[in-house]
């Protein structure tokens, strides 16, 4: 809440979110690995679902409790997997209706891997936002990069 | 003991009080708007006198001529009371050429889109306050969103929800619902951030849950600041809907009333449309402020309200 003290590890939200991106990752590398194998043109959604997957689980095994880097390490591994779900998407002709070959599990698979994406950076906004330090530098620069990333993911959405 | 006369406090005619201000501010509007009409008409009425050749005019005659044009550049006060009158009184409700039909039309829209910005608004505040995420990310966003000039985002708005088949009045309502949530937004994140921090421990000392903090201390804090915020974001709702139906080529509506009357020059028009705007804004202003007293009287926030 605003008016409330900030912790210095992570917050429960930010565990649920976590986990949240670990699970809908999982789905996702699932419904796209079976799409592959039935035949569906998904390498690039898959690389971005098992990238959003691997940084979860490096985040869980090293149990990374600093703001920065989980917030480094999930910018990282959202705005990678965006880019393979742009590619993804540029290889369909920009749409997902004109890809002949799509089943309803790399359908599936894409948006659930669209949605541990947004999952990634939105956790990466809550380590930024979650970040307290009294350098008017760093704080300018949050004041910047967290409404940029959020804006950017609008952006990527659309 | 009695107090000396100095401390005792004067006694106030609250009439006086609340009329002769408004009252003179009005005098003295109408004293300048008549001397701007007279000023503003003067040229044309010489080149109508010079034309009927009548070089031999008073000044009363110039005034009386000013006063009276059909298509002034600034209509007098009195005509534009007289086309109120004409377009209220003298017209049916149902007439295309009535005001009151228009003004109703202008505020469906209007209130549709208060109501909408209003709940986007308190949803929004609640996210923004329970999320310090959501405050450092979306709050600059909303804030910029009311850099973009409405009169650029409006056509937009219109030509895109009616590709998706949205018509009538929800585009209309959409543009009033994007200039006043604004306000809601901002007044309400401070009200529900206003408790002071000794209260917020006092429920967390009485183990109250995040929703009894919200119900019980929060919420009643922020309705001062809501109804305070309400009654920027209605007159703004009014402004958004007239401006929702200038690019929609409207032929209904104050906006379309404006919009008419600039295509065939009819300035009296114009200022009568601009006159029910204005004044159906205050309305609905005072009444916002009327039902916000009342909740705040009920609620027992506001002992003198």
């Amino acid at each position: 809440m605003l008016n409330e003290p900030i912790s210095a590890g992570p917050s429960a939200m930010q565990r649920k979110l976590h986990w949240a991106i670990i699970s809908v990752a999982t789905l996702a590398t699932l419904f796209l690995f079976i799409g592959l194998v039935s035949g569906s043109v998904v390498t690039y959604s898959l690389i971005a679902a098992i990238v959003i997957l691997c940084g979860g689980l490096v985040s869980q095994r090293f149990s990374l409790s600093s703001h920065w880097h989980c917030a480094f390490l999930f910018c990282t591994v959202s705005h990678v997997a965006a880019v393979f779900l742009l590619v993804h998407l540029n290889t369909l002709g920009g749409s997902l209706g004109e890809h002949v070959d799509s089943t309803l599990f790399s359908q599936t698979g894409f948006w659930l891997c669209v949605i541990a994406a947004w999952l990634a950076a939105w956790l990466c906004v809550e380590h930024l936002s979650a970040i307290h330090t009294l350098s008017k530098a760093t704080n300018l620069l949050l004041a910047v990069l967290i409404p940029l990333i959020f804006g950017i993911w609008i952006l990527l959405l659309w | 003991m009695t107090l000396p006369a100095s401390t005792t406090t004067p006694r106030r005619n609250g009439l006086t009080d609340s009329f002769v201000p408004v009252i003179t501010v009005i005098a003295v509007i109408m004293v300048i708007w008549y001397a701007a009409t007279v000023f503003l008409n003067s040229k044309w009425q010489r080149d109508v006198f010079s034309r009927a050749d009548n070089t031999d005019y008073s000044i009363m005659e110039l005034v009386a001529g000013t006063l009276s044009q059909e298509k002034p550049v600034l209509p007098s006060p009195h005509q534009v009371v007289q086309e109120v009158y004409k377009t209220t009184v003298q017209k049916k409700i149902t007439s295309k050429r009535s005001l009151i039909y228009h003004s109703g039309v202008t505020l469906s829209s209007a209130l549709l889109g208060f109501l909408l910005g209003t709940l986007l608004g308190i949803v929004l505040a609640v996210a923004i306050v329970y999320n310090r995420a959501l405050n450092k990310s979306l709050m600059p966003w909303i804030i910029t969103s009311q850099t973009i000039p409405i009169l650029a985002v409006a056509p937009m708005v219109i030509v895109v929800l009616n590709a998706v088949g949205i018509q009538g009045l929800l585009p209309k309502a959409f543009i009033s619902m994007y200039l006043s949530f604004f306000p809601v937004v901002v007044g309400m994140v401070k009200g529900l951030t206003s408790p002071d921090v000794s209260y917020l421990d006092l429920m967390r000392t009485y183990n109250a849950s995040a929703a009894q903090t919200f119900w019980k201390l929060r919420l009643p804090s922020s309705l001062p600041y809501l109804f305070t915020s309400m009654k920027i974001a209605i007159a703004i709702s009014m402004v958004g809907a007239i401006v929702a139906e200038l690019p929609t080529g409207a032929v209904a509506g104050l906006g379309a009333r404006l919009l008419a009357g600039s295509y065939y020059g009819q300035t009296i028009q114009i200022w009568s449309a601009l006159v029910m705007a204005s004044i159906l804004a205050a309305l609905l202003v005072v009444l916002v402020g009327m039902i916000g007293k009342w909740v705040n009287r009920r609620m027992g926030l506001a002992q003198n309200a």
